[in-house]
């Protein structure tokens, strides 16, 4: 088997089972989810027509705060037990390390998104069903390039005393351009008069920032790697 | 690798010299104890051989390579135990050293864990979590996890902490048996007793530069030594 995705494998696969043993972080994002819509609800309460306008921005929202628990998760293990040094004295790490992680935030993020999601569409009466193909592919890429940029971000400050105030003040700023597509591409679906062809085009937009986010997290994160071992 | 050369390496941090022009070689097939009094530049100079840390001046070769080159090409030769266990808590013996197998890459890595294993005696251990292990376990399976790879540099930081009189009978038979195989070993240590009948040259710092090289046996020349020295 190729190193590369021999290696990626093995931290998927450690990640996960340990996971599965403490539960840690899908638990802790599940339920932070849960109470970020019960909020959103009592802060939103509002008429079903105004739906299209709170929704996607609702989503982006929930998405995003969720989101930053877990990913910025991602090397707390590493850096508790002290492995990263162990790890990047093995070579080949820069790529695979990464891609790992990314992977791993890629899979805690599609669990709680698929507990969230519902539970917003019930609590927004906001029918997700109508356009699904659009929908998803929205959600997908913006949790595509919200992961890469968390996993890099989350390697950048993993020795940082003040990491957990830092990763929302580095990570929304870059966020901006995807989560403006994602709220577009969203709300286009919702809007009576929206065309699906501008969904389209939003997703596009926010397809070609993933791209942007996984090269420069993949080019990045070797120099990263070096300064933080 | 036939040896390692240190030619006036120094390494500072801002103003404090933690290693000032240092000078040693590192032959294959030997065992060097590195001792010194805590703050005496150990650890800095395991870290510059393990090319965790990049000296602020003077050259290090690993034969021909130098730590720039090896730092890039060389790090699978290295076999490194530290302060710190570098293993995970949450996964079994076993699970740690298969996982460290996969990222180098071994062939057949269940037989070599398992080989690995048995060889640290802890088989009948391995599928327990390592959060349920004692310190001396802990520390067998990070000497097994450093060595997993068959490093030519083994790089050795209190390889004994924590281990009871059969654990260090045990592994400091297998470092022997490792410095029989031509592998350059370099531990150290604050346990003087340990490296009589094991060490091939001590090497004593103080504050930074080598105070003192020589190659003692017993245990009353070593300490002997240190406390001329350190």
């Amino acid at each position: 088997m190729n190193k590369l995705l021999r290696q990626t494998l093995a931290i998927v696969r450690k990640d996960l089972r340990r996971e599965l043993r403490t539960r840690e972080i899908t638990l802790t994002t599940i339920s932070f989810s849960v109470v970020l819509m019960v909020f959103l609800k009592l802060a939103f309460y509002t008429r079903d027509r105004d739906v299209a306008m709170i929704f996607p921005g609702i989503l982006w929202i929930s998405i995003t705060f969720a989101g930053t628990l877990a990913v910025s998760r991602t090397f707390a293990d590493e850096r508790e037990t002290g492995c990263l040094r162990a790890l990047a004295l093995i070579p080949g790490t820069g790529f695979s390390l990464y891609l790992g992680k990314l992977f791993t935030n890629l899979c805690f993020m599609l669990i709680f998104e698929a507990v969230l999601i519902p539970l917003l569409s019930l609590a927004f009466k906001a029918p997700i069903l109508t356009y699904p193909a659009p929908f998803f592919a929205a959600v997908g890429a913006g949790t595509l390039g919200f992961t890469a940029l968390g996993t890099l971000l989350s390697a950048m400050l993993v020795h940082h005393r003040l990491r957990e105030v830092l990763m929302p003040l580095l990570l929304y700023p870059l966020l901006v351009p995807l989560l403006i597509g994602g709220v577009k591409a969203v709300a286009t679906l919702y809007d009576p008069g929206g065309e699906i062809d501008s969904a389209w085009s939003w997703i596009r937009l926010m397809l070609a920032l993933d791209v942007l986010f996984l090269v420069g997290g993949q080019v990045l994160f070797r120099w990263v790697l070096r300064a933080i071992e | 690798m036939k040896q390692i050369r240190l030619e006036q390496v120094s390494r500072h941090f801002g103003k404090h010299f933690a290693l000032h022009r240092v000078d040693l070689t590192f032959k294959a097939g030997s065992i060097t104890a590195v001792v010194g009094a805590n703050g005496a530049g150990k650890t800095t100079l395991l870290n510059i051989l393990a090319t965790l840390d990049k000296p602020s001046s003077g050259k290090v070769r690993y034969d021909t390579f130098s730590w720039d080159s090896f730092a890039r090409r060389g790090r699978g030769l290295v076999g490194w135990v530290s302060h710190a266990p570098l293993v995970y808590p949450d996964l079994t013996g076993r699970e740690n050293l298969t996982f460290y197998a996969d990222m180098h890459g071994i062939e057949s890595d269940t037989k070599a864990c398992d080989a690995w294993l048995e060889r640290v005696a802890l088989l009948p251990a391995a599928d327990k979590l390592v959060q349920t292990y004692s310190r001396g376990m802990i520390q067998r399976l990070t000497i097994a996890r450093s060595l997993l790879n068959d490093p030519r540099l083994v790089i050795l930081d209190e390889p004994l902490t924590g281990l009871d009189r059969s654990g260090r009978g045990d592994i400091t038979a297998l470092f022997k048996e490792l410095r029989d195989r031509g592998k350059i070993l370099i531990l150290s240590t604050h346990d003087l007793h340990s490296l009589a009948g094991l060490c091939d040259d001590l090497v004593v710092l103080r504050k930074g530069k080598v105070a003192h090289k020589g190659n003692p046996t017993s245990a009353r020349d070593i300490i002997a030594t240190y406390e001329a020295h350190a």
